[in-house]
Order: structure tokens, then C-alpha cells, then sequence
């Protein structure tokens, strides 16, 4: 297969010019297209002989490679692949990765390979550089870029595995793996750290498919494989926030007399709406006594260990005009006669506190970058066995919680 | 755990992401150096990562009028480690920041802070936890703590916390520490004073616990069965930078050896902590410190190097000799290298010498430790000439710049003859994580304000260390005063003066070039 096919030049990368050759194109960043079967030793011969290249013109060319991670992104559709390859740009600048886009397309140009499976694949390749503050060059990505029209096909999970470095973990970032998870499953076990988005979900029922997913791909393997939602670490502001309200010792003794919760969200705010309730269900140890009726609300009761003495009504409730950049627009505690709360201010730019045990006071927030909640997602951030409790514990509440108790709960530690 | 939370269920799980509590920071001392390039810059970057606390507030203090914030968006902008400045970021950052202007000799200016703090807490619900960040010259450090006790800022009591954190130097001897520590002491708990050492805020210093104590292999060899010596070095190429005033008072063994080299000796050196927290540590580390042999004072010279800059050229500029700049005395015995042979009288090091080196104007910044191990009992490989004689296994870590860990080893050249050549294995950081590491002073703040004091010295750590160096110190001027003679000069550029890679000479050895 020959090299040098341009890739969706100067889309990304600004400066860069139409190279001349292979090799040119690829230490400038560009995509090369590259025969799916040789993608490790076409990339091995790129780096040989851009060194050699540089080498030969007197450059002192030293090339490291940096990888903390293997990342295998899926995508769908050009946008979404374009708007993945920026924010890697940006989140191997601080966790270097080889990244594997599993592009799925119709489009799929000149290039494609049809393998015995009779499904198409194309392939290409491209290195991400980043100059060292001591000038020399290192390599914070190398990316990998696998597009067909269909994910099912047989040779893929193999393909992949071939591709992934060894000793070096692997994270599975799938925005929605309720869309289509048949293809996930010959592969979702070689992930260390599986990575979705509930923000990208639409509808309760959305979360609940997704929970369900998970807990067929997984089970309850919390000890292997990690699982984490880049919606849950957008929440991570509000939950700060929520929990300072209880920093004053009266607040908490008022807990015992907790009678309602109220969240109400924004358009499209209805997993992040249903995330939060499921956190405080967890952390308060509140138990649902039925789903939630139509009218948004539901019953719940102290189980063992909560600090609740009675039963709690828990309200969900869309705010049309809500601005709210998570999605949430308020959170409201009502215990005995006093209500503690998180609203978003009327200009939206930040979340007004009021309690009556502490000053009112106005916190900024700003959303999290994308980037920014998948480099959380890689680190320790990435680890939050609280995340999976407030997952399940929300589905729960659209489904019953029978569907998971079939399983063991799974249990959170610190 | 539960003292920090308080018992709150919501915050569970919060704490890993290191949040603190909500706290105002006072720093006295805002319109200097430090607080220009190092403290705002450090809690912007903080800020930035979202690791402030959801109340929080900085009031600087100093004697000028200032426009504080204005100037410190001028500094972030400088000196943050990313720019360009957020300036949606900016604006909550910026609003936090406010300044009471006073002298640190009168009472009035801490009773305006006071009040100026009760409104903060009010408006940006900073509840009465306070941090006050003493970053002045040393001379006011017990003046403010004795303000701040009267004015009733810092107290004995848990809640609402405050702490208060010194700058370097803590003390110039032995007698000055514990007298500033007494003072400390008299209105705070040990657990509130956080003695900072930029140096621990370093990543590749909090390694050497992580490379030691989370790996399997290294920690058997890390004993005078296998260890020849160590060697640790502090150079800087810069001189002293127009701080002559201060450092002719101050010296290469004060400024450096008592405090950086020090600490990350014993981090080097300690046995293993029960548990990774403060007590624990320092516990260990102040063990080693007490296991310093005690000099021989008739055999000083033997043990201990001084040396002074001469003129000469600094990467291809003429520089001045320590003697002609501005401030030190003409006849100035103030030390701007220093070498020591330390040994560590305990079960692991016994017997095995730690070679310590700090100076300026010398080839190249760096800082590392070096430890080299013994050589093999028998040379098994012959060349041509006989038996082939085997370089020993050093083991590297670097701490600044190129932070990283190296290994040395031998290795047959590719060939028909046996012929051994050392290579290194290299671990560096910017090739292994590609992360940016925060500064040092940005991992400190927010230790303390999390109430962490393992990265900061202990009192008793800093009386041990001063009690070494006392006796170094007391050794040179009973030297001098019985015979001055002018300290040994060295060549900037180069690695010291001629006695100390004798000291090293005369045990059959040599310093590494780093
Ligand atoms: N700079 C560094 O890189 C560095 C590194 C490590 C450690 N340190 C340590 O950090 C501390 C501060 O260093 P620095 O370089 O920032 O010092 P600096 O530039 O000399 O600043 C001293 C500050 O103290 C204030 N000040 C002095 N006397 C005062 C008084 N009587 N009343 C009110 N304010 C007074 C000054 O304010 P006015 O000018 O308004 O009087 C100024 O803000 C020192 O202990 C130093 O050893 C500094």
C-alpha cells in the first residue's frame, strides 16, 4: 500500500504546509495512510527514516516517545472525530498516549481495504510532537486512526490488540456505549478503564440503557476494570459545593429532619439531574421505596447508617429557562424548616449558596473544558467507585432496583 | 478523617480530589520577591487546576500602598507556569485578592486585618480558617507571630484552624532557631507551623519515598552491605545575584546544606515510616539526623571544605570574585562552596560516607544524589591487557533540571572481544509522563492548606540540622581565629576548589561530574 495519501490536511494543525513525501508529511503531523496489516511496522520504518532524514541534513533530531496510556477512542461521523482529534491534541500534551480512533463511516474514500470478512477498513497514522523545554523533540501522541463502516467486523478486535503498547494501560473512551454495544463486547476486556459520557445522553431513559450496558459488559468487576463518566466529573463542582452547605455542624444535626430533595434541570439536564439524586441517595444512604412517577417525583426511606430519620420525597423537575452549564439549574435540601440550597445565579455566571446556617454567598463556576474532564478521567479522578454507586443507584430509580439486585452491589471503598 | 470533615457525608469522596477546607491566606511580606514570582503565581496555577477551596480569599500586607491585585495580575502574567493568563479565571481569581497595608511593628495594622478578615469571611465565606504566610525578611518573623498572638489572629484551639507558614532562613544558628521556635511555640502548636523548604515541594524529592518505598528492588540494596558512598550535589552557575548584604552573613552551608541538602538526605537515608503522614515521617527523618557522627573538631579539615569564587569567566562572560562584589567584606571568611564528609552512625549506614557538595558559580546547575555501589569481589572478564577492571553501578537521581532517575550498568560492546562498557538506563521525567510538574510552591500551599505537613520541616528536624552545622560553623571560626587564612578560591565554571576533590582523594575516591 502506498504512503502519502493526505488525511484531512490543515483541518487540525495550523502552519502546515502540503508536504512533499511520507515522511515529510508525517514529522509535520499530518495523517498517512498506512495498509491496516502494517500499521505497527509502517509507523516503526516513518520514525526510522524521519531520524535518518534528519540525521543525514545535520539535525540533531532526537525523538522520544512518551505513552502513559493506550486510549482507544470511538467516534461517529466526521464531527465527532474532528472534535476528538482536538481535544487530544490537548490532553496528550499533559498524559502522552497512543491513540487509537475507531472511526466508524460510510465515507471512506480511495484507500479502504476490503479483509475476508468482507468489511472495509482504512487505515492512517500521525504523530503528535510537542518540543521539550530543552529543545528536544518528543512525541506526546501517536495516533492511529481505524475507519470503517462497521465496527462488528471479526478482524478488528484482533487488530487492535495488535496495536496496543505493551506494559502500558488501556483506556476504552466510548461517549455512548447504550448506542451500540455489540461490538464492545470481544473487546471491552482488554480495557483497564472504561470512559463514557452521560452529558452526551438525551432522556432518563438513556442512563438507564447505559447502566444496564455496563453491567453486562462488566458485571460488578469493579476491581478490574475502572469505570468512569466524564458527566459525573462535570458534577464534581456541584457536589463540592453541595457538601460545603454541610460544613456547619448545625446543618448536619438538621439532616435527621430531611423531608424533601428537590433538583431541577435544564434542557437536556436529565442525567445529570438523575446522577445527583442517585450521589445523594448514596452518601445519605437513602433507599427508593418505587421508581420515579411520571410527575418526576419519588419516594425514599433511610436505610442502614443514614443520618435521615424519616421518609424523603425526592422531586425532579425541568427549568425551561434554565442556564446551568452542567445541565443542573438547582439542588434544594428541605429539612425540618429550613432549606439549604445550590441555584444558579440569574446571569448565570455562577451558583448562589443560601443557608441558614452560613452567609449566602456566590461561587463562580465555569464549565470544565472537555479535555480537562478526559485528563481526570486518565488520572486518579478516573478512579471514583462513587461514580458507579450514583450511576446505578439513578438508574435505579427509572428501572426498579430489582435489575441490579439480581448482582451483588457492588462495594465502595476507600 | 473525620476531624477534617467533620463528620459531613456529602464530602466523602471530595477529599480525594484534595480539596481543602474553605480558609483566607494572609501573607505578610506582598509587595516583595517571593510573592511576586513564586506565591500568587503558584495559588493562580491552583486555582487554574480547581484545587482552592470554594471560599477562599488572599490579603497581602506589607508597608507600601499598592495596587495588589493590579500588580499581581501583572506577576501571573510573568511568572505563571501557564500563560497566557484565563481571564474568566482571572476575574473569580482576582476578585479574592485585596491588600491592608501596615507596619509589622504596629498593633493597629493587625487590628484593620482582623476586621478586614471577619468581613471576608462573610463575603466569601472564608469561616474563620486562616493561613498566614510570613515571607519576610527574617528579622520580622517573631515580631509578626508575637502581633499575631497578641491580636488574638492565631490561636491554640482546632477550630477554626489557622497555621502559619515560615520562610527560609529559620534561624542562623543553633541558638537563633530554638529562640524563633520557642516564639512559635508560645502561640501555636507544633501541627500549625509549617517551616517551608521549597526544595521537598519538589517533585523528584517526593520520589526518591515513592522509589524507594513502592519498589521491591531497590529498597535491599539500599544499606552499607552494598553501598560504596553517596555523593550529594547542590550547584548553582549563578553567584550570589547583588545579595551580598545577605549571603556574606549567610554562607554556602546556612544558605543550602542546613536546609536543602539536609532534608533531602535523611528522605534518602530514612528507614522506612510506619504510614506516608507527617508524624511518621519526621520521626524517621529526624532519626537520621540525630545519627550524624559528631565532627571531630581537631580533624576539621579533614572533613570539611570551604571554598570562594575567584574572578575569572562565567560561560564566556568576566565575572567578579566573591571578595569584589557588592556587600562582602574584603576580607570575608563566608564560605560560597562548601564540601562535608558525613557518616550516619546507624545499622544501615554505618561505615558508608555521604559526600556533600553545595556551591555557586560552578559549571552547571544541578542538583542530585549519587549513590554508588561496591564493587564486585572479583573481576571475572579479561581483555587483552588481563583482568578487566569493572566500573562500579551508580544509581542517579536527579533532581534538577532534567529530573529524572539513572542507572549505571556494564555492557559488552557488540563485538568478538569481551570488552565491558558502562551505559545508563534512563528514566526521565518529561519522556515518561509528558505532564508539566507544578511548581514546588504550588504542592506546598496546598498541603498546608489542606493542614499537611509531611513536605515541611518539623522543629526538631530543624534543631538537629542546625546542631550539625552549629559545629561545623564553630569549627571554621575557632580555625580562623587561631590561624585566618584566606579560604581556598576556585575558578567559576568549575567544580570547586582543589581541597575538596583531595578530601575525596585521600579515601581512594573521586566526585562524579554531575
Ligand atoms: N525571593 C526568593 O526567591 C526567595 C526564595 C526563598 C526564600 N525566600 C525568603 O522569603 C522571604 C521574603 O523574601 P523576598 O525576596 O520576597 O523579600 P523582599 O523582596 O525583600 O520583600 C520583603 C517584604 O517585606 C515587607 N516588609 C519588610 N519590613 C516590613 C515592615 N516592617 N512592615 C511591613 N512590611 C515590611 C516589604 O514591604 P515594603 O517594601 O512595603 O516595606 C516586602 O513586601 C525571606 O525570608 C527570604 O529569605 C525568598
Amino acid at each position: 500500500m502506498s504512503q502519502g495519501q493526505d488525511f484531512r490536511q490543515g483541518e487540525r494543525r495550523e502552519g502546515w504546509a502540503v508536504p512533499l513525501d511520507a515522511v515529510a508529511a508525517f514529522t509535520q503531523g499530518a495523517s498517512v495512510s498506512v495498509a491496516p496489516e502494517r500499521i505497527e511496522q509502517e509507523l516503526l520504518s516513518l520514525w526510522r527514516r524521519a531520524s535518518e532524514r534528519a540525521q543525514a541534513q545535520g539535525a540533531a533530531f532526537a525523538v522520544t516517545r512518551a505513552c502513559q496510556w493506550n486510549l482507544i477512542v470511538h467516534t461517529h461521523g466526521e464531527t465527532e472525530l474532528l472534535s476528538a482529534k482536538q481535544i487530544i491534541d490537548m490532553v496528550t500534551e499533559s498524559v502522552p498516549c497512543r491513540v487509537l480512533f475507531l472511526h466508524e463511516t460510510e465515507d471512506l474514500g480511495d484507500g479502504a481495504l476490503i479483509g475476508d470478512d468482507g468489511v472495509p477498513l482504512h487505515a492512517s497514522v500521525e504523530a503528535n510532537f510537542r518540543e521539550s523545554p530543552s529543545g528536544r523533540r518528543e512525541i506526546v501522541a501517536e495516533e492511529i486512526t481505524i475507519e470503517t463502516p462497521q465496527l462488528h467486523s471479526r478482524r478488528l478486535p484482533g487488530l487492535l490488540r495488535s496495536l496496543l503498547l505493551p506494559d502500558v494501560p488501556t483506556a476504552l473512551l466510548v461517549a455512548n456505549p447504550a448506542r451500540d454495544a455489540e461490538w464492545l463486547r470481544p473487546i471491552c476486556g482488554d480495557a483497564d478503564r472504561f470512559v463514557f459520557d452521560s452529558g452526551k445522553l438525551s432522556g432518563f431513559g438513556e442512563l438507564g440503557k447505559v447502566a444496564i450496558v455496563l453491567e453486562e459488559l462488566y458485571g460488578t468487576s469493579l476491581g478490574s476494570v475502572e469505570r468512569m463518566d466524564l458527566g459525573w466529573l462535570r458534577l464534581w463542582p456541584w457536589r463540592l459545593l453541595l457538601s460545603s452547605l454541610y460544613d456547619a455542624p448545625q446543618s448536619r444535626a438538621g439532616l435527621g429532619r430531611l423531608r424533601e430533595i428537590v433538583v431541577r434541570y435544564t434542557e437536556g439536564g436529565e442525567v445529570s439531574a438523575l446522577l445527583l439524586a442517585g450521589w445523594l441517595m448514596g452518601r445519605l444512604h437513602l433507599v427508593q421505596t418505587g421508581t420515579l412517577a411520571s410527575d418526576g417525583t419519588a419516594q425514599l426511606v433511610p436505610g442502614a447508617g443514614s443520618p435521615v430519620k424519616g421518609p424523603v420525597q425526592l422531586r425532579l423537575g425541568l427549568d425551561p429557562g434554565g442556564r446551568g452549564p452542567t445541565g443542573l439549574q438547582e439542588v434544594a435540601l428541605l429539612q425540618g424548616e429550613s432549606t439549604l440550597s445550590a441555584a444558579v445565579c440569574p446571569d448565570g455566571g455562577g451558583i448562589l449558596l443560601s443557608s441558614p446556617f452560613q452567609p449566602s454567598r456566590t461561587q463562580p463556576m465555569r464549565g470544565r473544558p472537555d479535555a480537562e474532564l478526559w485528563v481526570a478521567a486518565l488520572g486518579v479522578g478516573g478512579r471514583d467507585p462513587l461514580m458507579y454507586e450514583a450511576l446505578r443507584l439513578g438508574a435505579a430509580l427509572l428501572l426498579g432496583d430489582e435489575i441490579f439486585r439480581e448482582q451483588q452491589q457492588p462495594e465502595v471503598r476507600w | 478523617m473525620d476531624r477534617l470533615l467533620g463528620g459531613n457525608p456529602l464530602a466523602e469522596g471530595l477529599v480525594g480530589d484534595r480539596q481543602p477546607e474553605p480558609c483566607a491566606m494572609v501573607i505578610f511580606g506582598a509587595s516583595g520577591d517571593l510573592t511576586r514570582r513564586k506565591l500568587v503565581p503558584a495559588l493562580y496555577s491552583l486555582a487554574r487546576e480547581r484545587l482552592l477551596p470554594s471560599g477562599f480569599a488572599i490579603v497581602g500586607m506589607a508597608r507600601r500602598a499598592l495596587p495588589f491585585a493590579q500588580d499581581m495580575r501583572e506577576a501571573v502574567g510573568q511568572f505563571a507556569r501557564r500563560r497566557p493568563v484565563d481571564e474568566a479565571l482571572w476575574e473569580s481569581f482576582g476578585g479574592a485578592i485585596s491588600y491592608v497595608s501596615g507596619d509589622f511593628d504596629d498593633p493597629a495594622a493587625y487590628e484593620r486585618l482582623r476586621l478586614h478578615l471577619h468581613e471576608l469571611d462573610l463575603q466569601r465565606g472564608t469561616r474563620g480558617n486562616r493561613i498566614f504566610y510570613i515571607s519576610t525578611p527574617p528579622e520580622s518573623f517573631e515580631t509578626i507571630l508575637r502581633h499575631l498572638g497578641q491580636a488574638q489572629l492565631i490561636s491554640k484551639s482546632e477550630r477554626p484552624f489557622t497555621r502559619v507558614i515560615i520562610e527560609k532562613p529559620f534561624g542562623r544558628d543553633l541558638a537563633s532557631a530554638e529562640q524563633l521556635n520557642r516564639v512559635c511555640l508560645d502561640v501555636l502548636r507544633e501541627d500549625q507551623i509549617y517551616r517551608i523548604d521549597h526544595y521537598l515541594g519538589k517533585e523528584t524529592v517526593q520520589n526518591i519515598l515513592m522509589f524507594r518505598f513502592a519498589n521491591s528492588i531497590f529498597e535491599p540494596l539500599w544499606n552499607g552491605k552494598y553501598v560504596d558512598h553517596v555523593q550529594l550535589t547542590v550547584a548553582e552557575s549563578i553567584g550570589i545575584e547583588g545579595r551580598g548584604n545577605y549571603y556574606d552573613q549567610a554562607g554556602t552551608l546556612r544558605d543550602m546544606v542546613q536546609n536543602h541538602i539536609f532534608q533531602f538526605m535523611t528522605l534518602m537515608a530514612m528507614e522506612p515510616p510506619v504510614a506516608f503522614e507527617a508524624s511518621a515521617v519526621h520521626d524517621e527523618k529526624v532519626k537520621v539526623l540525630r545519627a550524624l557522627r559528631e565532627l571531630p573538631m581537631s580533624e576539621i579539615d579533614r572533613y570539611t571544605v570551604r571554598g570562594q569564587y575567584a574572578a575569572g569567566f562565567h560561560q564566556g562572560q568576566p565575572v567578579p570574585g566573591y571578595l569584589e562584589e557588592h556587600g562582602v567584606a574584603p576580607q570575608s571568611q563566608t564560605e560560597t562552596y562548601v564540601a562535608l564528609k558525613l557518616f550516619i552512625d546507624n545499622f544501615r549506614w554505618g561505615g558508608v560516607p555521604f559526600y556533600v557538595r553545595a556551591g555557586k558559580r560552578m559549571a552547571r546547575r544541578v542538583s542530585e544524589i549519587a549513590i554508588t555501589f561496591k564493587q564486585l569481589p572479583h573481576a571475572l572478564f579479561s581483555g587483552p591487557m588481563g583482568k578487566l577492571s569493572h566500573e562500579p553501578n551508580v544509581l542517579t537521581l536527579r533532581i534538577q533540571p532534567d529530573e529524572g532517575i539513572t542507572l549505571k550498568f556494564l555492557s559488552k560492546v557488540p563485538g568478538p572481544t569481551i570488552e565491558p562498557r558502562p551505559v545508563t538506563m534512563d528514566f526521565r521525567y518529561g519522556t515518561s509522563f509528558g505532564i508539566e510538574p507544578p511548581e514546588a510552591y504550588e504542592r506546598l500551599l496546598l498541603d498546608c492548606m489542606l493542614g499537611d505537613g509531611t513536605l515541611f520541616a518539623r522543629g526538631d528536624e530543624v534543631m538537629a540540622s542546625w546542631k550539625y552545622c552549629d559545629r561545623v560553623l564553630s569549627g571554621w571560626a575557632e580555625r580562623d581565629a587561631h590561624r585566618k587564612v584566606a579560604l581556598p578560591s576556585y575558578e567559576p565554571g568549575t567544580w570547586g576548589p582543589e581541597a575538596s576533590a583531595n578530601m575525596l582523594a585521600r579515601d581512594g575516591r573521586v566526585w562524579r561530574r554531575p
